[in-house]
């Protein structure tokens, strides 16, 4: 039987993957998509909670709701984040985190 | 047994995940980025089938594999990313993230083990054990406000309820829960596990107020997306 450990320390290697891709990668889309990978992480170890606290014979429900809505705000954020690039792109004909220093200036 | 529940589909599932986001993060072209973190995201949603929640990891094939993804991969096409260098051609970077990576993953861990029941070494040092234990060692008689505290009252002595194991999924008995003749109730009481109708009957019964937040979240984010991307035309 698979314990309730195991998904926690599934999500908390995902979302750990996620923190490293964050600080390593240069290109800022792909730091965005390591971004959705540390929510999707935590949504995980939400649907193991939301398992592992149930009663009853049924899973409590509460956790998944809450991961549904982390799902509606990450897609949300997907289309504002993107927008920004694209913005961002216009203006500076870059994506390289490298070259996006002016406020250090 | 049932092959949805087994546990050589979470293993499978878990490596898989593991596997392709270690690839979001080392591959040098976006693109098969894009693509691992598609796979990454569609395992993920294997383990939540595994785990009895149906409704969600259909909501996350279709939300992050289907919809963000296709959005990554309409970005990456329109503003023409070149591959940069591979991250592991720089070591420095590298390694600082795995030692902060590493730190984090450590004290998570120490998190996970202190959990009720996860460990053994660990009950005698987890903080539900610990209160009775502190109000023996301390010889507290009286709260802070002055009442008296007899230990018999509060029985914290017994160890901790064990949350590791994940209880069974028993849709017969959980019935009487929902209203008498409503269609969930016939379902669970057939034995069924209508997952979805559960996840409705919580979002639009205790949830409904936040559901229209969330509503709103997303229009205000349209919105957004749209202004944010509006050329000016200075005038």
């Amino acid at each position: 039987m698979v314990t309730l450990t195991q998904y926690l320390i599934l999500s908390g290697i995902l979302f750990s993957i996620g923190l490293v891709g964050v600080i390593v990668r240069r290109d800022i889309i792909v730091i965005f998509m390591c971004l959705e990978m540390m929510l999707s992480a935590a949504n995980l170890s939400l649907v193991a909670f939301s398992r592992a606290q149930g009663q009853n014979g049924l899973p409590n429900y509460d956790g998944q709701v809450m991961s549904l809505f982390i799902i509606t705000i990450a897609a949300a954020e997907v289309a504002i984040g993107l927008a920004l690039i694209v913005a961002l792109y216009r203006a500076k004909r870059t994506i390289n985190t490298k070259d996006l220093d002016t406020l250090k200036d | 047994m049932d092959l949805f529940t087994s546990n050589l589909v979470f293993y499978v599932f878990a490596a898989i995940a593991i596997v392709f986001s270690l690839m979001v993060v080392f591959m040098k072209n976006p693109v098969s980025s894009a693509m691992a973190m598609a796979i990454s995201f569609g395992a993920v949603a294997g383990v939540m089938f595994q785990l009895g929640a149906h409704f969600m990891g259909i909501i996350q094939i279709l939300v992050y594999s289907g919809a963000v993804m296709v959005l990554f991969m309409f970005i990456i096409m329109l503003l023409n990313v070149k591959a940069e260098k591979s991250p592991l051609r720089r070591p420095m970077p590298v390694i600082t993230a795995m030692v902060i990576a590493g730190v984090f993953f450590g004290q998570l861990l120490g998190i996970i083990y202190s959990l009720p029941g996860a460990s053994d070494e660990c009950n005698s040092c987890c903080p539900f054990s610990q209160v009775s234990e502190a109000i023996v060692d301390l010889d507290i008689t009286e709260t802070p406000t002055g009442e008296e505290i007899t230990l018999t009252e509060i029985s914290l002595a017994e160890p901790a309820n064990s949350i590791i194991n994940l209880p069974e999924i028993n849709p017969q008995a959980a019935a009487e829960q929902y209203p008498e003749g409503s269609k969930i109730r016939e379902e669970l009481a057939s034995g069924e596990f209508p997952d979805t109708a559960l996840v409705g009957y919580a979002v639009f019964t205790k949830y409904n107020y936040v559901l229209i937040l969330a509503g709103i979240a997303l229009l205000v984010a349209t919105i957004g997306a749209v202004v944010l991307c509006r050329r000016h035309t200075a005038k």
